[in-house]
């Protein structure tokens, strides 16, 4: 006969109760909302991430590399690379990672190339994108054309690391294809495809009408890159073309920094699009064009805040002339909105010189 | 008899009308919490995808001008403003508005910063004397001080506006205070898609003196239980009917006001109204009248990885007066910006979503103070097993506990925050007292809040005149 079992007191069961039911929401919650990272795998990451960087820095072979990363989950192993491919260096990781590529779960990133689902196909092409995977790169362009927007985007940036140039033109040849995404993250792609990029980029702005988002962000790439061979093109586009493209070749023109260009500039400062006399004001100042001096001092009566302000920076950037110009506007002009911005670069120019951080050009 | 009256009430019509209300609602917030699962599944795989690193590279990141109102902060503007310097973002601007009613704010400032009178020329035309003096100090380029005459949060920040360069800008007060990521995480659709207008974060309560650098509390979960409910109803109003209404591209109300906007759509609104009770929510459905006209889609979001923090309101009382001015401003708003149902170029999803809230906002509140205070009577008049009270509990209590459940999933799926699982063991206990403790209070004042916007007919007439006007100024300066 089983002895008889002790009646467990109310406020045991009670507590009981409780931590069943917390286990059991604990694994709802689990389920509905999971962590960014399955457990346990944290370790692995850690792990890969420490063999990587003892590469990097020429302490283990990539042999070593290799073995360790087929050790680990799919999940680990991109973990570790993306924690590391952004923050090393470029090259150096370049130079590693092609020993990674005939790993099982690289090439089953591969096949994900073709999946059916879009978000699934743009994560494998960020994720082969981070490895300068050249292998994938037909397939990465494949996704590129394929789309939609997030697709060609992610696959156009994997290819930009490894420089594509197929891609840059299939790119600039179907400007639809990334006609909504921002100006910023254009210019960041094209910026991308490095020195090789630009040069194409120099190269194919002549035969442009230059209409689409990518082709405005290229000629700003032409400026951030001071890429000399565009500086004609440009010029042209900024006598003949129409109001955007003028107003992004006037800002590449003073990144290009080709005293040529000054009297095309100089022209445009009297444009009735105000934002292409502002971008000229400033490409002037940023050439540190003297000869610009008057017609900047005439700028400061613009109606547009934003003429008058390049202007008047313009003109603190020219170096001595265009102070004295300045000096001359507070005295003797009668436009109060002139006056205003003259005091407010003077004094801009005065505390630049008591050792503030600029904020004049 | 006034035993028998309530049992009366509550069989016959006002009982099946308050809980048919109440369900109806609850039914609505269940919606939209499977919506805002949805956009949070939306938003952390687009985080996995994002170009982050792009952001950062020097002239990419679009450029931002913080704008601080300070009104009676003279006890914590200075480190507010010492906090936001340091954020992680490449290209931005601190303006501190000070408000003409507060007396002892710019002094600190002016003492802590060592700041000068400063010569800056304004980008939007105010009226004379509005500005007192602008303040700044070589040593720190990007931080400017309006002095600004005359009282009032929207005369603030149109000064500060006027005075901001950059082509985005985000207005906070001085007690809130930004995660060092947040800003990142809020420019990120701006940088991705060129048709965001307004981009909105989860502000959530905490004890600000006590933020690590990187600006995220030791302790999520406050100590005290009041904040608790607080924390609670954040995360509800945020998560579950801010990430909800963004999946249906209907957010008209950005819980708790932290919105990075674009300067340029602003001034096409006609920038900020002093005549509405909450000029954000007003400027928010302006915008996305704006988007409507223009089939923008998706133009204004709230991003559940970007996290503030403000400190809790000293007390139940204060709390609830907030509430009360939001639920009146929203109501104002939404009957000011009415075009959003009745415009010409009818957007289906802006049309059900404005019906849905100026029904939750007029009628919720009342159903709930109702349906309380029946319950209440029944109770002292010994009827506690009335079929009411048990329905009511059911749908007012058990409901609401389930949506701040759900609120809570959603803080680990889009913005986790909270230390699992003893964070969640506090929370869901409070969770099931809230509905009961804090919501009445709560729902008092959006009650009267509901009333007194339905009362200041000729205010919110005003406020239409003045919206309208502006809109007319802004499209005649485009046309020139």
């Amino acid at each position: 006969m089983s002895p008889k079992s002790q009646p467990v007191p109310l406020h045991l069961r009670a507590k009981q109760l409780i931590d069943r039911a917390g286990a059991l929401g604990r694994e709802a919650m689990e389920s509905i909302a999971p962590a960014e990272l399955p457990p346990g795998i944290e370790s692995q990451i850690e792990a890969l991430e420490k063999e990587l960087a003892r590469a990097l820095a020429g302490a283990a072979d990539a042999t070593a590399v290799v073995d360790v990363a087929a050790g680990t989950v799919p999940d680990a192993f991109w973990g570790a690379v993306e924690r590391l491919a952004e923050s090393v260096d470029r090259d150096a990781w370049a130079v590693l990672t092609p020993a990674l590529t005939d790993l099982d779960v690289v090439r089953r990133e591969r096949g994900r190339l073709r999946h059916l689902s879009a978000w699934a196909r743009a994560l494998a092409a960020r994720r082969l994108g981070l490895l300068h995977d050249v292998e994938s790169a037909a397939g990465l362009r494949r996704v590129m054309a394929r789309g939609p927007r997030l697709a060609t985007l992610t696959a156009a940036l994997a290819l930009a690391r490894i420089g594509d140039r197929d891609a840059l033109k299939w790119l600039l040849d179907h400007p639809q294809s990334t006609a909504k995404l921002g100006r910023h993250q254009l210019v960041a792609l094209l910026k991308r495809f490095g020195a090789a990029g630009v040069t194409l980029l120099g190269e194919s702005v002549r035969g442009w009408e230059v209409e689409s988002p990518i082709h405005l962000a290229a000629i700003e790439v032409l400026g951030v890159s001071a890429e000399g061979t565009a500086a004609d093109p440009l010029m042209r586009l900024l006598k003949e073309g129409r109001p955007e493209a003028r107003v992004a070749a006037a800002r590449a023109l003073g990144g290009i920094g080709n005293r040529a260009a000054a009297s095309v500039l100089i022209e445009a400062l009297d444009d009735y699009t105000w934002e292409v006399r502002a971008q000229a004001a400033r490409s002037l100042g940023k050439l540190k064009c003297v000869e610009a001096a008057p017609r900047l001092v005439a700028r400061l009566n613009d109606r547009i805040w934003w003429v008058r302000h390049h202007a008047g920076y313009a003109l603190g950037a020219i170096g001595l002339e265009g102070r004295l110009a300045l000096d001359a506007v507070v005295r003797s002009n009668s436009d109060r909105f002139a006056v205003d911005m003259a005091e407010e670069v003077l004094e801009a120019l005065k505390w630049e010189r008591e050792g503030g951080a600029g904020r004049v050009a | 008899m006034w035993r028998e009256f309530p049992v009366e009430l509550a069989r016959v019509w006002v009982g099946p009308v308050l809980l048919i209300g109440l369900g109806l609602a609850l039914l609505a917030d269940l919606l939209l919490a499977a919506g805002a699962f949805l956009e949070a599944a939306r938003q952390r795989r687009r985080r996995r995808l994002a170009d982050r690193l792009s952001l950062f590279e020097s002239d990419l990141a679009p450029p931002v001008s913080l704008l601080v109102h300070a009104d009676d902060d003279a006890d914590v503007i200075v480190d507010r403003v010492r906090a936001l310097l340091p954020l992680a973002y490449p290209a931005f601007e601190v303006i501190v508005a000070v408000d003409g009613a507060d007396q002892f704010s710019m002094e600190r400032l002016r003492q802590a910063f060592t700041l000068r009178p400063a010569r800056r020329t304004l980008r939007a035309k105010l009226p004379k004397g509005r500005i007192a003096a602008l303040w700044a100090t070589p040593d720190l380029p990007n931080l400017l001080v309006v002095e600004v005459a005359d009282p009032g949060r929207a005369r603030a920040l149109n000064a500060a506006l006027a005075c901001a360069r950059h082509p985005l800008f985000l207005t906070l007060d001085a007690r809130t205070s930004l995660e060092r990521e947040t800003l990142v995480a809020l420019a990120l659709p701006f940088y991705e898609d060129s048709s965001v207008l307004a981009v909105g974060a989860v502000v959530r309560p905490a004890h600000i003196a006590a933020l690590r650098r990187d600006g995220v509390p030791d302790a999520p979960v406050p100590p005290r239980q009041y904040p608790r409910f607080e924390a609670l109803e954040a995360l509800r109003d945020s998560l579950v009917h801010g990430l909800g209404w963004a999946f249906s591209d209907s957010l008209f109300v950005l819980p708790d006001s932290l919105v990075l906007f674009d300067r340029t759509a602003v001034r096409s609104a006609g920038g900020y109204r002093n005549a509405v009770a909450w000029a954000d929510a007003d400027l928010v459905m302006r915008l996305q009248r704006w988007a409507g006209r223009h089939r923008r889609r998706l133009a204004v979001r709230l991003v559940g990885g970007a996290v503030a923090w403000r400190e809790a309101a000293p007390t139940l009382l204060e709390h609830a007066g907030r509430r009360r001015r939001e639920q009146r401003g929203v109501i104002e708003s939404l009957w000011i910006n009415r075009e959003l149902v009745m415009n010409t170029r009818f957007t289906f999803h802006h049309g059900v979503a404005f019906i849905s809230q100026a029904l939750a906002g007029l009628f919720r509140p009342l159903f709930e103070v109702l349906g309380l205070a029946l319950v209440i009577w029944l109770v002292v008049a010994g009827h506690y097993n009335a079929p009411f009270v048990w329905m009511f509990v059911a749908l007012h209590g058990a409901g609401g506990a389930l949506l701040s459940l759900l609120a809570l999933t959603l803080e680990r799926f889009a913005c986790r925050r909270l230390r699992w699982p003893r964070d969640l063991e506090t929370l869901a206990i409070d969770a099931l007292l809230e509905p009961f403790i804090f919501r009445p209070v709560t729902s008092a004042a959006r009650l009267i809040g509901a009333i007194q916007a339905v009362w200041s007919q000729g205010r919110v007439k005003k406020a239409a005149v003045e919206v309208k006007a502006s809109e007319d100024a802004a499209s005649a300066s485009r046309a020139a």
